[in-house]
């Protein structure tokens, strides 16, 4: 088997959360796809992507959850938190309001998370310098009062998106090396797969696929 | 159900009939106690039987029981007359013993099975010397609801109860039983499904109310075969139950159960298989940490209500009556295990995007277009589903035409229970390289494809391009 898609030691989940319109489901496109989306719909419930990265020399596939940031989608959304590993949560730095609201975010992703989940702040649109709204000093200052990671990004420049993502799973990383995270709780939000020769890591148990290696090239 | 204690004076033994059976003769006692009555078949033989340790132990006359008699047993005239004779000998043996109630003849006539105190007294003998087996078995401790009402009555009814030796009743063993069992199995056993009278007495079990608030540690409760008006202090269960199965109950809705305002703080699985609910209502709110959700074998047509139910991960709505499912993934989180089988379902649009789904079984629903499966191949946690018994499961290469749609995922879905074989694959890679030729692109070589395949895909080239030439 070539380095296929499967490929990979470890999965963490992610889950985006903010406010409507902050840039939630870009960022998620431009980390995914490389690319911005200008004209980005409203997303319905939730979404979903996946992208293999690599810390320390693992590769790791992260699955990422875009929840929809208006309010009537709120209830289905806080399922999505349960056995998240990193949160980003996200405002828009031309927008006072959406960072007014970010302590009713921590609030639910302490409440529905667990206490090894990173939970990393981005201040999105900050190609946007003109319309600013929030400083730099003070999104930092709020980040370090509650312990979070912080960095001003832009979706659509693409500027400090891949740091966030990676950060997020370098923390998650040393969380798991040093034992602070425990790889077999169920709401742990990482699972680890062993790597075996010739197929998915770790599928179900029982799992034998016969023939698979007997591949004639 | 009866109580004698209570109950003395309008007790009353008779024996009506006899059967017979084969060599043997039984005749039917039919004991009543104030309103209930039961019947209870005994022979010749248990008659001497008893006979013996009567006059043995309790002094009862020796010569009242009907001769033994060798000739003529089977003749009618014969049996009638020992009929007589037996009813007689059984109304002076209660009458005499009537302040004693010896075990031998307690039992005799059947008072430990329906009688409130004799069978607790039953009951506490046992649970005093099993009680290490009862409290460690894993499926946890079986009731009829006969003993749950007698217990229920017992604690609420003062019952005069002669002070013997004889009599010693130790309920408090069945309470410290009671308040520490962890799982408890209640189920109504009538005599059908529609005579609910129990075994062969009058007592209705559908009429017997019970208290489950002596069970104070209870985790796991299954109900069978009751209804809800039977039960009293269910809430008492609210702050220890993390299972409750509540099956073939006639429950109407969930509200009937987890009834209102007070949370189920530990639930985690609800069980309401084969009732007749109609829909999810919002009750289910009450119980925030519920995981697992079944509701097979109702009549639901909806789903709703659930998207609070941020814990969520099991849902199985098997054989209701859900026609169509429109953007699930706006009704319910992130959930793993999706189970809504024998269904009317006819679209799978509605699964599109519930990513989450590890899951799926939709076995004998009515989806018959193999476009319809395009929605499911987005499904990048999926790795079980089943669609067995919908219509398009009868097409030809069904399986390989379903496992095209998901791409690289297709070697690690199991497809009606199945992993695919590598002849299938290679089909499945067949059709995608033959794919991109109609789409005017180059196959990617780097397709690991065995010879054999190749071969195959050769022929099949051949054979399209033929096609396109005529």
């Amino acid at each position: 088997m070539s380095a296929g898609p499967y490929n990979y030691s470890y999965i963490f989940k992610y889950i985006i959360i903010g406010d409507m319109g902050v840039g939630k489901s870009c960022l998620l496109h431009q980390f995914t796809e490389k690319k911005f989306m200008a004209d980005c719909p409203h997303t319905i419930g939730v979404e979903f992507g996946t992208r293999i990265i690599e810390v320390s020399g693992q590769k790791i596939k992260l699955q990422i959850w875009d929840t929809a940031g208006q309010e009537r989608f709120r209830a289905v959304t806080r399922s999505y938190y349960r056995g998240a590993a990193g949160a980003l949560m996200v405002y828009d730095i031309t927008r006072r309001s959406t960072y007014n609201h970010l302590s009713s975010w921590l609030t639910d992703t302490r409440n529905l998370t667990n206490p090894s989940t990173v939970i990393f702040l981005i201040g999105n649109k900050c190609d946007l310098e003109g319309q600013r709204d929030v400083t730099y000093e003070e999104a930092s200052k709020f980040a370090e009062e509650n312990g979070l990671m912080f960095v001003e990004a832009s979706a659509k420049t693409g500027d400090n998106v891949e740091e966030a993502f990676l950060e997020t799973a370098k923390k998650i990383y040393q969380s798991i090396q040093d034992g602070r995270l425990d790889l077999n709780a169920a709401e742990s939000g990482v699972q680890h797969k062993p790597s075996q020769p010739g197929g998915r890591p770790g599928t179900a148990a029982g799992g034998d696929q016969p023939g698979r290696d007997n591949c004639a090239c | 159900m009866a109580c004698f204690w209570l109950n003395q004076d309008a007790t009353n033994v008779e024996i009506l009939s006899y059967i017979q059976q084969k060599e043997a003769v039984f005749y039917n006692i039919q004991v009543t106690v104030g309103e209930i009555f039961w019947v209870i078949p005994r022979r010749y033989s248990e008659f001497y039987a008893l006979h013996q340790t009567l006059v043995m132990d309790h002094g009862l006359s020796k010569d009242i029981l009907p001769d033994k008699q060798l000739l003529h047993i089977r003749s009618p005239m014969f049996i009638e007359t020992r009929r007589k004779g037996l009813e007689k000998y059984l109304r002076h043996a209660l009458t005499f013993l009537q302040q004693t109630m010896p075990k031998v003849f307690v039992n005799f006539l059947g008072f430990n099975k329906y009688d409130i105190f004799f069978l607790l007294q039953d009951m506490a003998v046992k649970m005093f010397s099993e009680a290490d087996t009862i409290l460690s078995r894993d499926k946890g401790h079986d009731f009829i609801t006969l003993e749950l009402f007698a217990l229920t009555e017992f604690l609420q009814k003062a019952i005069p109860v002669p002070e013997c030796s004889e009599h010693k009743c130790d309920i408090g063993v069945i309470l410290d039983v009671c308040s520490q069992l962890q799982i408890v199995n209640v189920k109504a056993e009538g005599r059908s499904n529609t005579d609910t009278l129990y075994e062969k007495s009058s007592i209705d079990l559908c009429k017997l109310q019970f208290d489950l608030s002596p069970f104070k540690t209870l985790h796991m409760l299954n109900l069978e075969k009751l209804s809800m008006q039977q039960l009293v202090g269910l809430g008492n269960l609210r702050n220890t139950l993390v299972t409750l199965k509540v099956n073939k109950c006639r429950v109407s809705s969930i509200a009937d159960v987890l009834q209102c305002d007070i949370k189920w703080k530990e639930l985690e699985t609800l069980d309401l298989s084969s009732n007749d609910i109609k829909q999810i209502d919002s009750t289910l709110l009450l119980a925030p940490k519920l995981r697992n959700l079944l509701l097979n074998d109702n009549d639901i047509t909806t789903i709703e209500n659930l998207s609070s139910m941020s814990n969520l991960s099991t849902l199985s709505i098997a054989n209701n009556s859900i026609k169509r499912i429109n953007e699930l993934h706006t009704k319910v989180g992130n959930i793993l295990y999706l189970n809504m089988s024998q269904n009317g379902i006819q679209s799978c649009e509605g699964f599109s995007k519930m990513y989450s789904l590890e899951s799926l079984d939709l076995s004998c629903n009515k989806i018959f277009d193999m476009k319809e499966i395009q929605h499911l191949g987005r499904l990048l946690n999926l790795n079980n589903l089943a669609l067995t018994g919908n219509p398009l499961a009868g097409f030809v290469d069904y399986r390989v035409k379903v496992l095209e749609y998901f791409d690289e995922q297709a070697k690690d879905l199991v497809l009606d229970n199945e992993k695919p074989t590598q002849p299938e694959l290679d089909k499945v890679n067949v059709l995608k390289a033959l794919r991109i030729v109609r789409e005017g692109k180059v196959p990617d070589l780097k397709i690991n494809l065995s010879l054999s395949v190749l071969t195959l895909m050769q022929n099949l080239v051949l054979a399209t391009c033929q096609d396109e030439v005529f």
